[in-house]
């Protein structure tokens, strides 16, 4: 990570990366979902809140479980795991990553509703969520890498992100987070298939409504610190066997990391 | 937690809670102790550093078996997880979900039984794995200790010593002061009676100081984290699914739980 990224990702919250993605990266995953596509589900969350302008005429589509496809359709969502040109923001930022979750494929067809802004300084005090800086090091807790997988151009919504909110020292506005005020504060972020965006969850960020003519794709791995899990992982937790007879109170501060 | 008490916690980064376990706790405890003895180990590492103020041929003796003993011998050391007067101060440093970071330590000094140099502070202890923070209003900390002292300590006996404020430090310690050779005065050596508590932060700059006792040194250290963090040791035998199995060795350490 160049001292200009780092300027940058310290002032704004997020990084946009150009080309990070092959041509052929980019088809093979494309392929891989439309050969899956029955699993697109909708999220019973409604996203948009109670936002007026981030309603759509119809729900996202979201896909899950790309790593536990049979070959060879996994193997790009794995190789995307570690990427040579992610890999070193990810340790200068978080230090020795792992993957909290994903990849999560956000699919958005025209008039699709977006995701309320969410994030900022004081939403996200915790260690797992938070930006610090300290020392001239930035220290990160959960961090998003999207890669994009189709274009997003100027006017067709998706990301949208305030930039230097994740160093905000006050509440984010309700007409904010709704994108119902203060519109000129969000940025719609203006990428094309195989950029990627690198941003900390603790900058406020979202979905504004879908209206490009094509479908949306936007691959999303969310990493943390080597010490820290928001999610519950893909490991599965055993209890040592001295603990089965403790009382439930007991047991249950042994408890795996993770919501 | 009292708002005094959040007040002198953010100050000095300990408190002293009086009184907290009782008497029977306390004698069982020791007792279980006295019947696991032989299997209690002396510690081969010399905790003292270059140190030659905290430095002896006596050697502390640790246990982490305790909670591991069954019953009755492992019972006081597992309700001691969850004690009722902790549990508050624990819900308002860590936050709700709060899990152990380890499995509870017994430390035993004899007379004349070798320190532990000081350490902590913000330099040292920079990641989110063992920090500090007061953020609007709201104190965080990660890898939170709870002392139960199971003998008196002091005056003038030795054991745990602070400084004060030591969690807050921006500076890298004097090695002087690591060392216990200069600036004694900052060091505050815990006076504490069997039954009492200490709370810390490990980022609280924190030693032992040799034991010049008569009688045993016995303390329990019982380390917490927030319900998103590892522990310094996995206590749970984690498994992963088959697809991880199949990945390479670099995108399965992605996957790895935190620890």
């Amino acid at each position: 990570m160049n001292d200009d990224e780092k300027f940058f990702f310290d002032l704004k919250g997020f990084l946009v990366l150009r080309n990070v993605l092959s041509d052929d990266t980019i088809a093979r995953c494309n392929e891989a979902i439309d050969r899956h596509a029955e699993t697109f589900f909708e999220t019973d969350r409604r996203l948009e809140g109670e936002s007026k302008t981030l309603g759509g005429s119809a729900r996202q589509k979201w896909m899950e479980g790309m790593l536990e496809w049979e070959r060879p359709w996994c193997e790009p969502f794995r190789e995307l795991l570690v990427h040579e040109r992610i890999a070193p923001l990810l340790a200068e930022l978080v230090g020795s990553p792992r993957l909290d979750h994903g990849p999560l494929l956000i699919a958005m067809d025209k008039g699709d509703g977006g995701h309320a802004l969410h994030g900022g300084a004081v939403e996200r005090q915790d260690f797992s969520q938070t930006y610090d800086f300290k020392y001239g090091k930035m220290s990160c807790g959960l961090t998003t890498v999207e890669f994009q997988l189709a274009d997003e151009r100027p006017g067709d919504g998706g990301l949208a992100i305030v930039p230097g909110s994740h160093k905000s020292h006050f509440p984010t506005p309700r007409g904010v987070a709704l994108y119902e005020e203060l519109q000129e504060h969000v940025k719609e972020i203006h990428t094309e298939a195989g950029d990627a965006i690198i941003f900390t969850e603790a900058v406020t960020h979202g979905t504004l409504v879908w209206q490009g003519g094509h479908q949306r794709r936007s691959l999303i791995y969310k990493y943390n610190t080597g010490s820290q899990a928001h999610a519950a992982g893909y490991h599965r937790s055993e209890y040592p066997e001295y603990a089965r007879d403790m009382t439930e109170k007991q047991r249950a501060l042994f408890r795996p990391t993770g919501r | 937690m009292t708002e005094e008490e959040k007040y002198l916690f953010d100050l000095k980064g300990f408190l002293v809670l009086r009184d907290v376990v009782d008497a029977d706790t306390i004698a069982r405890a020791n007792s279980a102790i006295d019947s696991h003895f032989d299997q209690i180990e002396t510690h081969e590492r010399q905790f003292e550093g270059g140190s030659q103020a905290l430095a002896s041929e006596v050697r502390q003796k640790w246990c982490d078996e305790m909670v591991t003993w069954g019953k009755p011998h492992g019972e006081p050391f597992r309700e001691l997880m969850v004690q009722p007067l902790i549990k508050p101060y624990l819900a308002e440093l860590l936050g709700s979900g709060y899990r152990i970071a380890r499995q509870p330590r017994l430390i035993i000094m004899d007379r004349g039984c070798a320190g532990h140099y000081m350490h902590g502070g913000q330099v040292d202890r920079q990641g989110f794995e063992y920090t500090y923070r007061a953020k609007f209003g709201h104190i965080y900390c990660s890898h939170l200790l709870v002392e139960f002292p199971l003998a008196d300590e002091g005056p003038g006996q030795g054991g745990l010593a602070l400084i004060p404020g030591g969690h807050k430090a921006n500076y890298p310690i004097p090695q002087s002061l690591r060392d216990y050779e200069a600036y004694q005065d900052e060091i505050v050596e815990v006076e504490v009676k069997a039954g009492d508590a200490v709370i810390f932060a490990e980022i609280t700059i924190h030693g032992t100081m040799v034991w010049n006792g008569e009688h045993q040194r016995r303390t329990l250290l019982y380390g917490y984290n927030p319900g998103y963090q590892g522990g310094e040791e996995p206590l749970l035998k984690a498994s992963y699914p088959e697809y991880v199995q199949d990945m390479t060795e670099e995108q399965r350490t992605m996957l790895r739980p935190p620890v």
